[in-house]
């Protein structure tokens, strides 16, 4: 008997203490590990205390407070007067640092000091023979070194005044460009007499040249860069009065055949935005090697804004790769990858088979993260041994509305493509073992994204709003926003913080044509009365009570 | 414990739903003290209560507007040196750099049109209009009302 009660006592003993070690782990444990404490999540962004009647509070990125400027470039002085710089400054930075320094291009690393010839080669030639004012469009995948070497180029000239025009395809209308650069000479056959609209066509790929053709304007880029050397300096002094930094920097066209312009200042935004997007003790450094990882359907998009990225990398002494559709982009190098949502990439990775050991060990992950605590045990190859952040791009939603600026608001409808629920954001965190950032762009309107998730922000929703909505963080630090009430949506309510996406900031492009210009003015007024408030047309969102961007499904 | 729960038998933590969308029901849940304000027309009987002590939202009227200057409690709350202009068109007091009772006017009384001030005045006044749309929210203007102030 007496037996028993000892044992009785051991058992309720032993009990207690493991009842006291399991609390003291899930309350003290993990709480000291996590990342970043749920009320920092719970507060992500500034809210004003008032708003307009028929729109919600206008929202600003918690780091910018309201009162205080929004990120508007790289802060550089010029004598005692602050400036936002250009991309003559940002590219001026990453010469300053390139000796032993390369892009990988096609599996294939090439020097800064090569590229960087190439591009001075170029513009000096575009300079020379074109108009002050001329336009080069670029029709050339930027995953190549000629597609890269001549964005450069003309990016180089627009300092000069030479407007560079990103396009989706060899334009099928008349666009008014001096210079188009094209892939190949199976383009070239293709464009028919349209060859005739360009001062130059310059051809990229010498591959399948038809014997004996000849066009007087056609210029191979072997023979334009033929005397090009390799040059590691590249030096850039602003003028006193500062316009470089007013000047445009580029155009682009959309798959609609509208055309935005933006300017200088929407590049050094976009990348200051970036570059502060990193935690502290996180940032950028010369170790990180970034990938940019185009998928077919969406790479158009993408090549005016992989600039951001890019010149922050570089601009930080880091490396880059650059992956055209189809090429294998894990590499054991990159500890930052760029792709699209829709790359087929992120869809095999989550359809991996895995082996029983592998399974237990996500599921560990998948509960770690879920409590805001970051482990990389679950990695599925070595090929991700560095990686440490990976950025899912997704499109906003009727960007043909957005790019023509209709006076027909869209209602509110499922839309057909997926987007990555935050369970499924939290396995690819575990399969890869690095952070993972949503984001939403709308590629042809702003450079940069609108909205980025935290860093450090792992949280899984619940599925009944997984279902419902996509999630992208607080609006980045160079844009405020704010949702308002559209009467062909009357379901959504500004009480309820539910709306259509209105943003306003420094990275915004501005409509060419006369006609959209026009209707911009128009849509502008309606919304805002000369707030210079952008409506992003059929972006139904909602803002949730943590301060980020949630938008319908 | 459930992350214990959650380590043994696989499980993520689901965070609070930050929509307020709940299952069956598209209208998120809404707590009304965190509600921004709507911008709008005062009066200078309705920004009266404004004043820090009858309503904790501080507002002050400059040049016909009026912000928000919750956030300035420790100048314009009660026992702050500036908290004769909670409530009130301080506009005559700050263009005179004056903190008198007497440059403010009673809420049933015409609204001060400012026309006696010296052009030195207006340009203070001005600044200090600058002064105030970059510091405080501007949450609507100040009118006359009809019957009241008119």
């Amino acid at each position: 008997m007496l037996d028993l009660l000892t044992l009785f006592e051991w058992v309720v003993s032993i009990s207690c203490v493991l009842i006291a070690s399991l609390i003291a782990i899930d309350k003290l444990v993990i709480d000291g590990k996590r990342d970043l404490h749920p009320i920092a999540l719970s507060q992500q962004s500034n809210v004003a205390g008032v708003r307009r009647k028929n729109e919600t509070a206008v929202y600003r990125n918690f780091t910018v407070p309201p009162g205080f400027p929004l990120t508007t470039g790289l802060a550089l002085s010029l004598g005692y007067r602050i400036r936002n710089g250009n991309f003559g400054d940002i590219w001026e930075g990453i010469m300053s640092k390139s000796v032993g320094r390369g892009i990988e291009i096609e599996n294939t690393s090439v020097s800064l000091s090569r590229i960087n010839g190439l591009a001075k080669c170029v513009s000096g030639r575009l300079l020379k023979y074109m108009p002050n004012d001329g336009r080069v469009g670029i029709a050339v995948p930027l995953w190549t070194l000629p597609g890269l070497s001549v964005s450069l180029a003309a990016l180089m000239s627009s300092l000069e005044g030479v407007v560079p025009c990103f396009l989706p395809a060899v334009p099928r209308t008349n666009l008014k460009l001096n210079v188009l650069v094209i892939d190949s000479w199976d383009t070239l056959m293709m464009m028919r007499d349209s060859h005739e609209w360009y001062q130059w066509i310059i051809v990229c790929d010498e591959k399948h040249r038809p014997p004996n053709f000849s066009i007087e304007n056609v210029v191979m880029w072997s023979a334009l860069t033929s005397d090009a050397v390799d040059d590691d300096h590249f030096s850039y002094a602003p003028p006193s009065d500062n316009s470089d930094d007013t000047k445009v920097l580029a155009m682009v066209t959309s798959p609609w055949n509208h055309t935005n312009s933006f300017t200088q200042g929407a590049l050094v935004s976009s990348v200051a935005a970036y570059v502060k997007s990193f935690p502290l003790g996180q940032e950028l450094t010369e170790e990180d090697h970034l990938a940019l990882a185009f998928d077919r359907d969406t790479e158009k998009s993408y090549y005016f804004q992989s600039w951001t990225k890019l010149l922050s990398v570089l601009l930080y002494g880091g490396s880059v790769s650059l992956f055209g559709p189809d090429q294998e982009f894990f590499n054991p190098k990159i500890t930052l990858l760029q792709l699209d949502a829709q790359n087929p990439g992120l869809e095999a990775l989550l359809q991996k088979p895995l082996s029983v050991l592998q399974k237990l060990k996500l599921s560990w992950a998948s509960t770690l993260f879920s409590n805001g605590i970051f482990t990389k045990i679950s990695k599925f190859d070595s090929k991700v041994r560095k990686l440490r952040c990976v950025y899912i791009a997704n499109h906003a939603r009727s960007l043909q509305y957005v790019d023509e600026l209709s006076e027909q608001i869209p209602c509110l409808r499922k839309r057909s493509e997926n987007r990555l629920s935050s369970s499924q954001q939290n396995l690819l965190r575990g399969l890869l073992g690095s952070r993972l950032i949503p984001e939403l762009y709308s590629p042809y309107l702003v450079m940069g994204p609108v909205a980025s998730a935290n860093f450090y922000d792992y949280r899984v929703f619940p599925e009944a709003t997984d279902i419902k909505f996509a999630f992208y963080g607080p609006i980045t630090t160079s844009i405020e926003a704010k949702l308002v009430e559209t009467k062909e949506n009357p379901d959504l309510s500004v009480e309820s913080r539910q709306g259509m996406l209105c943003i306003r900031g420094f990275t915004i492009g501005k409509p060419v044509e006369n006609d959209r210009l026009e209707k911009a003015a128009k849509i502008v007024q309606r919304f805002d009365g000369g707030g210079g408030w952008m409506p992003l047309l059929g972006e139904f969102c909602l803002w949730g009570s943590d301060g980020c961007l949630y938008e319908y499904k | 414990m459930s992350f214990i729960r959650n380590l043994l038998f696989g499980g993520v933590k689901t965070s609070e739903d930050p929509t307020g969308v709940v299952q069956g029901s598209s209208t998120p849940t809404i707590n009304e003290a965190s509600q921004p304000i709507i911008e709008g027309k005062f009066y200078p009987r309705t920004i009266y209560k404004f004043n820090g002590h009858d309503d904790e939202k501080i507002f002050i009227a400059v040049k016909g507007k009026v912000f928000d200057c919750t956030q300035g409690r420790q100048f314009y709350g009660p026992s702050g040196p500036y908290s004769n202009f909670a409530g009130h068109d301080a506009s005559r007091g700050l263009a005179t750099n004056s903190f008198e009772l007497d440059t403010l006017r009673h809420w049933d009384q015409p609204i001060d049109d400012l026309k006696d001030l010296t052009t030195q005045d207006l340009q203070a006044l001005d600044g200090w209009l600058e002064h105030f749309e970059k510091k405080y929210p501007c949450v609507g203007s100040l009118e006359a009302e009809p019957g009241v102030n008119i």
